[in-house]
C-alpha cells in the first residue's frame, strides 16, 4: 500500500523519494507550505490508527458468539485462529483412482467414509431400528397436523368508500372528556443517536430469539439412510497436523484428489443423493460442494447456479481439472437464486454466503467486517432467508432442501432456518418439516466435534486435534 | 585426581555430592587444583550461605569451568535487567544462565518483557529461564487466541487479569490445557506442532 502523502520540505525542490525505496512511483517535486506525515505514526498520532478488520470481526464474535458458546468458546476462538485442517476428496472420475488410494493411504491418511460405515453399523444396532419399506402405507402428511395459518383479510371496493365517511366522523368528535392519560402527551425521554441505532440494529440482526416469532416449526425423524457409498475422503488421525501434497496428475490423467474442509462434505452427505434425482445447487461456485456431489456418482441431472461470473469460472475449472470436462447432465448459469420458484427438482442444495467465520479472522482482503461492508453484512441474515425459501420453493413435494453456511453465527443458522418456516407459514401454502439429522453425530464422532445445542440443523464446531468446520447443516422436507 | 578430590572435600562436599560432580562435569579432573580452589572460594563468596552454593555447584558442576572474571562479568550484564539480589536469586534456580548464551537469555527476557508485558517480579517466582523461548512462546500465544491474555495498558488503567507467569510455563500441558479452555493434553499438544511450523515459516 502506497502512501497518499510523502513527507516534503517545505521550501526545498529536491523530492526525498530516494528514501522510499518501495516507492518507484516518479513524482513531480511540489512545493508546499507545509509538512505532510506519511502513513500512521504512533507518536504523533492524535487518534488511535484504526483496528485492522481481523480485529473488529473477532470483538464482533466475541460479543455475539460468546455467549453462546460459553465454556467451549475458547476451544473454537483459538481453533478458528490456528491453522485448518483439510481433507482429500478423492477423484472418481480418474481412471487410476485406486492407486490414488493406495496413495493416500500410504501417506498415513485413511479413509474416513470407511470409518464412518462401520459407526453407522454400530450405531444401528444400539438403536435397534426396523428397517422400515421404502413405501410407507400412511402418507406423512397424515400424521402431522400444520397449524391453521393466519388468515388474510380481504378488502372489497366499496368497504373502503364507507370507511373514508366513518374516519371523517372519527375525526370531528373532540378528545376531551375521554380517558386520555397525561403521559401520552410525554415528548420522548430518550432520543439515541446513530451510533445507538445501529448498535441496536446489529445486536438485532447477530442474535437469534426464538420467542419472537410465531410459527410452531416441527422435528421429525426419518429412518437413518445410507451412507452415499462412492464418495471417499480421506483424513490424517486427530491430532496428526500433517499437510497434504498438492494433488498433481502422476496417477491417471485427471488430478487424483481435491483438498477441502471435511466438514463440507456433510450437507452433500445429508442431502442423501439416489438414483434419477434432479438436484439444483444454489450458490454452487466456487464448487467445492458441487464437486463431492459430482464423486457420489448420483447426479444425471445436476443444476448450478450462482451469481458472480468469476466465481462460477472456478466452479468450471474444477470440473474441467476432476471431471475432464462440464458434463453434459449438468448445466451451470449465472442467475439469481432468490428468484427461483418453480418446483423442478427433488433435491435442493442451499449453500448461503455466510460470515465465513474463518476467512474473516485471518485475511484482511475485502473482509467483511470492513466499514464499507456493513449494510451487506447487516442485511446478510434476510438475503439467506430469501435463498432457502426460493429454494424450498424449487423442491418439488416429497422432496429435501438442505441448507448450509459456514459460520457459528446462531442468527444465520437457526435463526434463517425460523424465519424461512415463518415467511413460508405466512406468506404461502407450503408445508415443510425440520428432518433429524443427528444421526451424523455418533456416526462421525471420530472425526468432528459437534455443539450438542443447536436448535433445528447440525453445527460442527472447530477444535484444535480436529480443526475442521465451522459448518452448519439443517435439513428440511417439503410436504405440500 | 586425587588433588581434586582433596580440594572438593575440604570445601565441604560429601562423597555423593562429589560423585555427581563428577558423573556430570567429568573434566573436572583436569582442571587446576589451586583455580579450582580459587574459583569454589569465589562461588561461596558471591553465594554466601552454604546451601545455595553447594547446590549450584551440585546441579550445575558446569559452572566450575569457567573463570571468576567470566563469572563477574556475566552477573553484571545480568544486572542490567534484573535487581542485584534478584539475579542471586536466578542463578541459583536457574544456574546455567551464568554460562549459557547470553543472546537466548536476552531473546527470552525481551519476549516475557516487551511482547507479555509481565514485569520482573513475576518473572522471579517462574523459573522462566529453565524453559525454553519456544515453550514460553507457545504457551503465551496460546493463552492469547484462548482468550485469556491480553496484554495491559497501565496507562490506560486497564486492570491485568492475566495468569500469573509461573502457572502459564509451570503447569504441565494436561492441566493447562484443562484450566485455559477445558481442552485436552492433545489439542494443547496439536497447537504446540501447529504453532512451531508457524514460526518455522516465519523464519524463512
Amino acid at each position: 500500500m502506497f502512501p497518499l502523502y510523502m513527507r516534503f520540505i517545505s521550501t526545498g525542490t529536491v523530492c526525498t523519494y530516494a528514501r522510499y525505496s518501495c516507492l518507484c512511483l516518479p513524482c513531480p517535486c511540489k512545493q508546499v507550505d507545509y509538512i505532510q506525515r506519511r502513513g500512521y505514526k504512533k507518536k504523533w498520532a492524535k487518534n488511535e490508527g484504526s483496528k485492522p478488520h481481523t480485529v473488529h470481526a473477532l470483538n464482533h464474535m466475541e460479543a455475539f458468539y460468546k455467549p453462546v458458546f460459553k465454556e467451549r468458546w475458547p476451544s473454537i476462538r483459538i481453533s478458528l485462529l490456528t491453522t485448518s485442517k483439510y481433507c482429500a476428496l478423492l477423484n472418481n472420475y480418474n481412471s487410476e483412482n485406486e492407486k490414488v488410494e493406495k496413495y493416500l493411504t500410504d501417506l498415513g491418511t485413511y479413509n474416513a467414509m470407511e470409518k464412518a460405515k462401520l459407526a453407522r453399523a454400530k450405531y444401528l444396532e444400539k438403536e435397534n431400528q426396523q428397517i422400515v419399506t421404502e413405501q410407507s402405507s400412511l402418507p406423512i402428511e397424515s400424521l402431522i397436523d400444520f397449524p391453521k395459518r393466519p388468515s388474510h383479510s380481504e378488502v372489497d371496493e366499496n368497504d373502503d368508500v364507507n370507511d373514508d365517511d366513518e374516519d371523517v366522523k372519527e375525526d370531528i368528535q373532540p378528545v376531551v372528556g375521554k380517558n386520555t392519560s397525561l403521559y401520552d402527551f410525554i415528548p420522548t425521554k430518550r432520543v439515541y443517536t446513530d451510533k445507538e441505532l445501529l448498535q441496536q440494529h446489529i445486536a438485532r440482526v447477530a442474535t437469534f430469539d426464538d420467542s419472537l416469532l410465531e410459527v410452531p416449526v416441527k422435528v421429525i425423524q426419518e429412518q437413518v439412510p445410507e451412507l452415499p457409498e462412492d464418495l471417499k475422503f480421506f483424513v490424517y488421525p486427530k491430532g496428526d497436523i500433517s499437510k497434504f501434497p498438492n494433488p498433481k496428475m502422476k496417477h491417471g490423467n485427471l488430478l487424483g484428489y481435491y483438498m477441502m474442509d471435511a466438514a463440507s462434505l456433510l450437507p452433500v452427505i445429508a442431502l442423501d443423493l439416489q438414483e434419477n434425482d434432479s438436484v439444483l445447487d444454489l450458490c454452487a461456485a466456487p464448487g467445492g460442494k458441487t464437486l463431492a456431489m459430482l464423486q457420489t456418482l448420483k447426479t444425471e441431472n445436476l443444476t448450478c447456479i450462482d451469481e458472480s461470473w468469476s466465481r462460477l469460472s472456478r466452479l468450471k475449472d474444477i470440473s474441467k481439472w476432476y471431471i475432464g470436462e462440464t458434463p453434459s447432465s449438468m448445466s451451470v448459469s449465472k442467475r439469481d437464486g432468490k428468484l427461483l420458484e418453480d418446483p423442478f427438482y427433488n433435491k435442493v442444495l442451499v449453500d448461503v454466503p455466510c460470515n465465513t467465520d474463518r476467512h474473516v479472522l485471518i485475511s484482511e482482503d475485502n473482509n467483511l467486517f470492513k466499514p464499507g461492508r456493513m449494510e451487506e453484512r447487516l442485511e446478510l441474515p434476510k438475503e439467506q432467508m430469501e435463498l432457502l425459501v426460493a429454494g424450498i420453493k424449487s423442491c418439488k413435494p416429497g422432496g429435501t432442501v438442505v441448507y448450509s453456511t459456514c459460520t457459528l453465527s446462531p442468527a444465520q443458522n437457526d435463526g434463517v432456518i425460523h424465519a424461512a418456516m415463518d415467511h413460508l407459514w405466512k406468506e404461502t401454502d407450503i408445508d415443510t418439516v425440520v428432518i433429524d439429522i443427528s444421526y451424523l453425530r455418533p456416526i462421525f464422532k471420530d472425526i468432528f466435534t459437534f455443539f450438542p445445542k443447536t436448535k433445528y440443523g447440525q453445527l460442527v464446531l472447530p477444535t484444535l486435534s480436529s480443526n475442521f468446520g465451522p459448518m452448519y447443516i439443517c435439513k428440511i422436507k417439503r410436504i405440500r | 585426581m586425587e588433588p581434586i578430590l582433596k580440594v572438593l572435600q575440604d570445601q565441604g562436599f560429601e562423597g555423593s555430592g562429589i560423585y555427581e560432580i563428577l558423573l556430570s562435569f567429568g573434566r573436572i579432573t583436569d582442571e587446576d587444583p589451586t583455580e579450582l580452589s580459587a574459583l569454589l572460594m569465589f562461588l561461596r563468596s558471591i553465594y554466601r550461605t552454604d546451601r545455595k552454593f553447594t547446590r549450584v555447584v551440585t546441579t550445575h558442576p558446569e559452572v566450575l569451568s569457567l573463570i571468576p572474571a567470566k563469572i563477574n562479568a556475566r552477573v553484571n550484564t545480568l544486572q542490567e535487567l534484573f535487581k542485584s539480589d534478584d539475579v542471586l536469586e536466578l542463578t541459583i534456580m536457574s544456574p546455567h544462565i551464568i554460562f549459557e548464551d547470553m543472546e537466548t537469555i536476552q531473546e527470552k527476557f525481551d519476549y516475557v518483557f516487551h511482547t507479555m508485558g509481565i514485569s520482573q517480579r513475576q518473572m522471579m517466582y517462574s523459573n522462566m529461564f529453565n524453559y525454553s523461548l519456544l515453550h514460553i512462546q507457545t504457551r503465551h500465544v496460546f493463552l492469547e487466541r484462548a482468550g485469556f491474555y491480553k496484554k495491559t495498558k497501565k496507562e490506560k488503567g486497564e486492570i491485568n487479569t492475566n495468569p500469573l507467569l509461573q502457572d502459564i510455563l509451570g503447569l504441565s500441558d494436561k492441566v493447562f490445557a484443562k484450566k485455559f479452555g477445558k481442552m485436552t493434553e492433545q489439542d494443547y499438544k496439536t497447537f504446540a506442532k501447529y504453532f512451531a511450523q508457524e514460526v518455522e515459516t516465519y523464519m524463512e
